[in-house]
């Protein structure tokens, strides 16, 4: 009996303190002065988490940055950080950062998932959402309020299947994860490449999370293709993918789906077997010196890049400072900042000229890369 | 408050998965794994008639619980051969197959895209846009779902579930077909949460299968084994504070680097502590 | 023929890993008698441990896989003596320590990804100088046979162990009936101590090996396991050479359907034969 006592009152304690907590923070009123408070979704637990931190550590040197001068019109830049677990948690986050936290602004999500799943709140409450890694196709124009200076994933898939056909490869396999954005990139790369003529003579697919893809690639093998094309999401699938095809005696032209081969883990772990290797990226000319510097900022304070390749944490940089200069620019007025987003042009920065279109996907000019002696070339 | 009524609609929607979960493993005592599966069903047949047809919510989501219905008595056919561990693990395995139907069965259910853009409900012309109205709809739903339970519950086909949960062999000897049983509670569990699935993926408007995983599964058990088996309030109680508790922890000030990887130490934490010291969960009467 | 020999070679490699993840969970189910999730959670200790030692501190492998190993089995002892003994002492049913091994599982996760972050490391010694062996139109890697061959050690060493040592009948004895064990005189808790010391280990040694093949990443443990588990009932759980031969089963039916269908699937089809071994032999291929 004294235990279910014990209990409620357990449960009054919860029930009063967490009420107590989240109403206390829901009747401060806006303030005009004082910091200014923007939101942040990303993916920082679970298997995108290689992704999450990367864009959490740019923003928080963006944002240092800016406070240390001067901040935004004199205030100093909050940024409110919240877990979107890669998918519908973000909805949840969202909800808190706008009602508890009042931002106007989110920076987020990153993964797809968590952009489709906190729009349509942070659109109910006309706040802006901007993402710097979100590439599904279906957010191209899904609302007024939603922008991002990362591109949709259609293209550089097209461009690919492009490239191969005019280098005469025409039976190619390929090797995909089921996620999002993995699937998405397949999709256009499956089309573009049959309609010019190209046969997909093997086509695997695996879970996220596989470590075990030595039956696929077999298949592969088995049949015997130009060039291998690989569409892993995270770096340790496609790092995995090339060494076991290395271990299996898989020796072809291979063709990366995200800008993963440049990533400095897979350039220092296995740069032989990534010799030749071509994929396309979001041109970002690191020699720029806005990117130059921004790299060199980064890698001094978190010595890495988490295996992903620097456009990523180029473009959640600069998601900070896009946002500092639409409110310089237009106040905090979110209509006005969103028409002002979509009017973004040769905005200069760390991912190198930006422009916004009328849908609010960025303009990205793509560059075919190639691996030769474990750096980053361009193709010729 | 806009928050508030977001963590309630969570709870209701959790609590319902709660209430009918417990019907497997605290009436009937099988430690079911496989919940999120039926909840992935139900979100996923609801979401599918709605963005496809435009059909209304209500009916869509009957549609859907009589489809999670039928796949629940494929399932449970199987899984009623099955007990104590095995029954665990085999509910597991089905987890693992529907979630991986799924996710690859992508001209069906559009794979890891998800299906964005469900509408939300709507009823003779009322569109329950608002959260304040879809937490009054999800209310609703939740008293409908726990007056079942209770029904069930009450009657004699949940004595005869308590007596299954208490010594399986003794009752068979008494001539009722266990299995017959175990098969019914296990559709009718299925099917109520494929209400909750409904819920949820009109609520979020966007779906996708990383929400029906085994580790979503393990955290449904997690809610009544915490609330007390065998109980409605448990259910409801476990619900709440499971779900409260990584908001508030939102709010605990942990340097934001390992804030989300120290609310999963704390929910670790709490299994353990719970098992040490009250198994029972915090309002239950029956032990695992 | 190229093609099939390969495949046959993957389902060995895969197997060899899978049959040092079941060799300790089948030691620690035999004698304990309870799902311990935890398990998995020790086998990612003993990758990270090794990748600690190895990488981060320079020490030479040997050592470094030694330590590791060692650490994996402290680790383990330890949850033994602070939560598993306790329980049992309160004469816990399976389920509740299968729910507190849950909770041991979700902590030591969440810690191994404060502490090394959530990022995929690998553990691989230079791979130019990688030597492949050809059999029969087949490649398999120096550290493959590597890990091959350590299972096969291990799998022989424990053998001789529980079959030729006092140890080893007190461990079969405790295994068999814990209760006559200790009337009979056998201290009862240090056998079980000793058990989930070894059992450990070779969690620690199968991290290392997964570790070399195919990295670390802090959730590695749960996969780990249930391919463990699943391995396990195969075979006929609690029987250690039955786990070494469902262990190559589940390889090579996970790998045939691979080939045969696509590679999305391979977790379902897993499943799927665990379901079948639980419905036609559930004792398994080679019962007790």
């Amino acid at each position: 009996m004294t235990g279910k006592i014990w209990t409620w009152i357990a449960v009054a304690i919860v029930v009063i303190g967490g009420g107590w907590w989240l109403l206390s923070g829901s009747s401060a009123p806006k303030a005009e002065a004082g910091p200014i408070k923007v939101g942040f979704i990303g993916p920082l637990t679970g298997d995108a988490a290689s992704y999450g931190i990367p864009f959490q550590n740019a923003v928080k040197m963006a944002t240092d940055e800016i406070n240390a001068s001067g901040g935004i019109n004199g205030r100093q830049l909050q940024i409110i950080y919240e877990d979107g677990k890669c998918g519908t948690a973000a909805a949840s986050a969202a909800q808190k950062l706008i009602s508890i936290d009042h931002v106007q602004i989110i920076i987020g999500g990153f993964c797809s998932g968590e952009s489709l799943a906190a729009e349509p709140i942070t659109t109910a409450n006309k706040v802006i959402l901007f993402s710097p890694g979100s590439s599904s196709p279906k957010l191209t124009g899904i609302s007024k309020y939603f922008d991002r200076n990362y591109p949709s994933d259609s293209l550089p898939a097209i461009k690919i299947a492009q490239l191969m056909t005019q280098k005469g490869l025409k039976n190619v396999g390929v090797i995909t994860e089921t996620s999002d954005a993995a699937v998405a990139l397949r999709q256009a790369f499956v089309d573009e490449f049959q309609k010019l003529g190209g046969n997909l003579i093997a086509d695997e697919s695996f879970t996220t999370g596989t470590t075990d893809f030595r039956s696929a690639l077999t298949k592969i093998k088995s049949a015997n293709p130009d060039a291998v094309y690989v569409i892993g999401q995270t770096p340790a699938s496609d790092e995995l993918i090339i060494k076991q095809m290395d271990d299996i005696g898989l020796k072809t032209q291979l063709f990366g789906g995200f800008e993963l081969f440049g990533g400095e883990k897979m350039l220092q772990d296995i740069p032989n077997l990534l010799e030749g290797a071509i994929y396309m990226e979001p041109s970002l000319d690191e020699t720029a010196t806005t990117t130059k510097s921004f790299i060199d900022k980064y890698t001094a304070q978190y010595k890495t890049f988490g295996g992903l390749p620097t456009i990523y944490a180029a473009t959640s940089y600069d998601a900070v400072y896009i946002i500092k200069d639409m409110i310089e620019q237009y106040g905090m007025n979110t209509d006005v900042i969103a028409q002002g987003l979509r009017q973004l042009k040769d905005w200069h920065g760390a991912e190198g000229t930006l422009t916004i279109d009328q849908n609010g996907d960025p303009q990205f000019q793509y560059a075919v890369r190639v691996i030769h002696n474990g750096k980053v070339e361009n193709l010729k | 408050m806009e928050y508030l009524i977001h963590i309630a609609i969570l709870v209701s929607i959790y609590s319902i998965l709660g209430l009918s979960l417990n019907l497997v493993v605290g009436e009937a005592g099988l430690l079911s794994v496989t919940h999120a599966a039926f909840y992935g069903i139900g979100a996923y047949a609801t979401a599918l008639l709605l963005t496809e047809s435009g059909m209304n919510f209500f009916l869509a989501m009957l549609i859907g619980m009589v489809i999670t219905g039928a796949i629940a008595l494929l399932i449970g056919a199987v899984l009623s051969r099955f007990d104590g561990d095995f029954y665990a693990l085999g509910s597991l395995g089905f987890n693992v197959i529907v979630f991986s139907i799924l996710l690859n069965w992508q001209s069906l259910t559009n794979g890891p895209l998800g299906i964005p853009g469900i509408a939300r409900p709507s009823l003779f012309g009322f569109s329950f846009e608002s959260n304040t109205s879809f937490l009054t709809l999800s209310l609703v739903l939740l008293a409908l779902v726990w007056g079942i339970c209770t029904l069930i519950t009450r009657s004699s086909f949940g004595r005869v579930l308590h007596a299954i949960r208490e010594d399986e062999q003794a009752i068979q000897v008494f001539g009722y077909t266990t299995t017959y049983y175990k098969l019914v509670i296990f559709v009718l569990s299925a099917m109520l949460a494929a209400v909750a699935g409904a819920l949820f993926a009109s609520y979020i408007t966007f779906i996708d299968p990383s929400s029906f995983t085994v580790n979503e599964s393990i955290f449904m058990l997690s809610i009544i084994i915490l609330g007390g088996l065998a109980s409605h309030r448990g259910a409801v109680l476990g619900a709440a504070f499971l779900i409260i508790l990584p908001e508030a922890l939102r709010f605990a000030g942990f340097p934001t680097d390992v804030a989300a990887q120290m609310r999963q130490v704390t929910y670790g934490a709490i299994l353990i502590l719970l098992m040490l010291y009250r198994p029972q969960g915090l309002l239950g009467e029956y032990r695992l | 023929m190229d093609i099939v020999s390969q495949i046959a070679l993957n389902a060995v490699i895969a197997g060899a890993i899978y049959s040092l993840v079941t060799l300790g969970f089948n030691l620690i189910y035999g004698t304990a008698r309870f799902f311990d999730l935890g398990y998995g959670a020790l086998a990612a200790t003993g990758g990270y441990a090794a990748f600690y030692f190895y990488t981060q501190l320079g020490l030479p492998l040997l050592l470094a896989l030694a330590l590791a190993i060692l650490v994996a089995s402290a680790l383990g002892l330890l949850i033994e003596k602070t939560i598993y003994r306790p329980l049992r002492a309160r004469k816990a049913s399976g389920t509740i320590l299968l729910v507190a091994s849950l909770g041991v599982l979700t902590v030591i996760q969440a810690v191994i990804a404060i502490i090394f972050s959530s990022q995929f490391q690998t553990l691989s010694r230079d791979v130019a100088a990688e030597k492949v062996y050809t059999i029969l139109g087949g490649a398999i890697t120096q550290t493959q046979v590597l890990i091959l061959v350590t299972a096969l050690v291990i799998m022989l060493a424990l053998a001789l162990l529980l079959k030729y040592t006092l140890f080893g009948k007190a461990v079969r004895a405790v295994s068999d009936d814990d209760e006559v064990a200790s009337i009979v005189g056998i201290n009862t808790e240090k056998v079980m101590g000793a058990v989930f010391a070894i059992g450990s280990a070779i969690a620690g040694v199968a991290g290392v090996a997964a570790a070399f093949d195919t990295g670390i990443q802090p959730t590695m443990g749960l996969s780990l396991l249930l391919k463990g588990v699943i391995a396990a009932i195969i075979g006929g759980i609690g029987n250690v050479y039955g786990g070494i031969i469902g262990a190559f089963f589940l390889a090579i039916v996970e790998n045939l359907g691979a080939w045969q269908f696509s590679g999305e699937w391979k977790d379902a089809v897993a499943f799927a034969v665990l379901i079948l071994f639980l419905l036609f032999r559930p004792q398994g291929v080679w019962p007790k």
